[in-house]
Parts: C-alpha cells; structure tokens; sequence
C-alpha cells in the first residue's frame, strides 16, 4: 500500500529565516514589531529577552524575532498554507527593510501533516504498511509484540537545497481543553481527550546565500508548497 | 620521526579554567550540522519554474538571462553587435516592466533603463554606459525582488554613467517650474 497526502491534513506550517549573527536586532526590533503591529494588530508579547522575542498574533499564529533567525509559526494554515503566505508578505519585507537584513543564509519552510485514527496500534499499523520502515524482528534490541508509535526520519541535500522527512505515528493528549462555567456536563471523556495520529513532518530548505533582494516570500511560501505536495508521496513511497 | 616526537602533550588539548585544567578536551573534530556554505542562491533554487511561459520566474530566468547573455557578447563584438543587443532590449523594456511581481526596486531600475535608452535617442552608447545598462540588466536577472533604495543605487549607477533616467516630459516639466 502506498501512502497517500490527500489523507492528510495540514496542522502547522513554519517560515524560518536564519541569517548571521546581526547586532541591529537590538536597534532594529522594536521599529520591526511596531510595524507589524500598525498592520497585524493587536500584537500580543509571549516572551521578549536581549535576544530574541516572539509575538502571538493571534490564536493560531506567532512570529520570533532573533539574533540569528526569525520564524513564522502558524497552526492550521490551510491547504496550501494560505495563512502562512499571508503573514509572510507581512513579515518578511519588513524584517529585510525594518531590521535591515541584507542576506539570508538559510531559508525553511516546515510543514506537518496529520491523519488521525482510533487507536494507538491502528495509526503505528498505518506506518509501518505504508512506508518503507525496516522489516521488525521479535527480541530485537529487547523489545517485541506489536510495535507502538514507530518513528521514520530522513535528509537529502544537494550543495543549495534540502529536505527533511520525518513519519512517526505517537499518542497525544489535549491538555488545554477548559469549557466555560456552565458547561462543565460537555467536558469530555479521558479518552475523547486522547488523539492517536500519524504525523509527517517536513523541512524544505535553501541553505545557501540567498540575497534579501532575492526573496519574494509570497513566491516561497506558494512554490514550495506545491512542490511539498507533488513530490513528498514520491518521497516516502519511493 | 624520533619517539620523542610521538609524544602527545595532552594538557594541549584541555582548557584552563580557574580552578586548574578541565577534564574536557577536544581531540577529536567538532562536527555540527551547521555548514558555512558561502554558495549564492540562484532564483531556480528559490522558485519553482511553472510550465506556463508567462509565469514570472520563467520570464527572468529566461527573457532576462538572453537579454543579459547578448549584451555580454556583444560587448566583444563590434558597435553595430553592442547596437543590436541594446535596441533588442530597448524593445522588451515594456514587456518586462508590465509584469506584476517586480518589486518596487527593481521596477524604477526597468523603468530608469527604459527612458535612459529612449533619451539617448540612438546614438551609440559610451564604453561606461553600456557597462552600466549591463550591470542594471544583470542586477534584475540576480535579484529580481531589489529593495527601493538598492534600486535607487542601481539607477544612481546609470546617472553617473551620464544617462538621462527621467522620462523626456519631466524635463519640460522642471523647465516650466523653475521658470
């Protein structure tokens, strides 16, 4: 059987940039921020040292700021992380003009993808089926039976790009569920709370110099994920 | 080589802190996956080419790398070569500048190179100005998406090349407002 990513649905999508060390950071960031804020406001600080800060912009996204790279984290961006596009026309031009970075020199973009099932054995059953995981002997290493969140991971890099597949199947627990007062009889079971999925986890890089007047983050941001979505069942099914 | 020589002093390899040598050395090579690469990016890496000839990134990676590989040949060639290669470009400005994803750079460099080549009214280029329409032609074709002050450098570069960038109107214009 082969995997198939039409299953799968996006639930993060990253941006980052990294760069050289750059001191203006510490002259730079505010002016950076203030105009996002003018644009995405209201801005909201989760934590700010010397040096880094990072910014929730709204439920599902947040931004950093660091003195080496800066990231655009979104959850649930949508099919072709339309979310993710949108911030990054934002942000980017504003970190090259406002914090004044002139070259990149790597460029990212992290996508993970989700298939949920009923139980813990059904979604490792699902990896181990659906991808080329080495064949499993009972006693090896000690360990035997039916084998539980099984953990697939690879790199391929030419001289100027690179990706990064990583295929585990795990058993998550929703922490933050709370219903307002009133409605404490919707809360759900323990289980309901459990969720067992598949994960496929990618980086898709550029890790050469890359100039800022290169970046267009609307064309990254849309290409690579065309390129994420038509390439990375070859990827895994081979 | 004497045995002596074989002889590895050790403390060479530890760090001195304060409280005398650390136990830590670094015999073996630090490997991090953090490699200086010091390539530079190319747009292809960068942008995935669509198979519509239209698309943007088809058009720099091709129109504008043959208008920059036909300056750069004809600049070993002779006047009437340099000629052709100009007026070929003087002829795609248009098209190019009608595109949508230049940025707000690198559309006041093809727009300064476009009224640069119809001021000069086609007298044959100098040697600077032709170096300079070439070096502006290769800047779009590296870095398409040129902030506006890289931009304004660029056309600075034709202006010292003795270009006249603006539009021939707003020279009319100037001449009536410092009347």
């Amino acid at each position: 059987m082969a995997l198939e990513l039409d299953d799968f649905q996006i639930i993060t999508g990253v941006l980052e940039l990294r760069y050289p060390d750059h001191f203006l950071i510490w002259d730079n960031s505010g002016a950076f921020w203030q105009e996002l804020a003018n644009e995405l406001a209201p801005l909201k600080v989760k934590q700010a040292e010397p040096n880094g800060v990072s910014v929730r912009i709204d439920k599902h996204a947040q931004a950093a700021l660091g003195i080496d790279r800066a990231s655009i984290t979104v959850t649930k961006p949508g099919a072709h992380c339309e979310r993710l596009k949108e911030l990054a026309i934002k942000i980017v031009p504003a970190l090259i003009t406002k914090v004044k970075i002139d070259q990149f020199s790597r460029i990212g973009m992290r996508v993970v993808f989700e298939k949920a099932f009923s139980s813990r054995e059904e979604a490792a059953k699902y990896v181990f089926e659906n991808t080329s995981f080495p064949e499993r002997k009972d006693n090896l290493m000690n360990v035997s039976g039916q084998g539980l969140d099984p953990e697939l991971g690879f790199r391929s890099e030419s001289e100027s790009k690179g990706y990064s597949v990583k295929i585990l199947a795990r058993q998550g627990r929703i922490v933050d569920f709370n219903l307002p007062a009133g409605f404490e009889q919707l809360q759900p079971t323990q289980e309901e709370l459990v969720k067992n999925q598949v994960l496929i986890d990618v980086d898709y890089y550029v890790h050469s110099v890359t100039l800022a007047d290169q970046v267009s983050a609307e064309q990254i941001v849309d290409g690579w994920i065309k390129v994420i979505r038509r390439d990375l069942t070859k990827v895994i099914n081979g | 080589m004497a045995d002596a020589q074989k002889i590895v002093d050790l403390n060479a390899y530890r760090r001195t802190t304060a409280q005398g040598l650390e136990a830590t050395s670094t015999l073996a090579v630090e490997v991090t996956r953090e490699t200086s690469n010091t390539k530079l990016t190319d747009l292809t890496d960068l942008y995935e080419k669509s198979d519509q000839e239209n698309d943007f990134v088809s058009v720099v990676t091709s129109r504008v790398a043959r208008l920059k590989q036909q300056l750069h040949e004809a600049k070993l060639g002779d006047n009437i070569d340099k000629d052709d290669a100009v007026s070929l470009l003087k002829a795609e400005l248009p098209n190019l500048f009608a595109l949508d994803d230049w940025s707000d750079g690198s559309s006041a460099v093809i727009l300064a190179l476009h009224h640069s080549l119809r001021n000069s009214k086609g007298i044959a280029l100098s040697a600077d100005q032709y170096f300079a329409v070439e070096r502006a032609v290769g800047r779009l074709l590296q870095a398409p998406f040129l902030s506006f002050d890289n931009g304004l450098d660029v056309v600075d570069e034709l202006k010292v090349a003795g270009f006249d960038t603006d539009p021939e109107e707003a020279s009319i214009l100037y001449g009536l407002l410092n009347e």
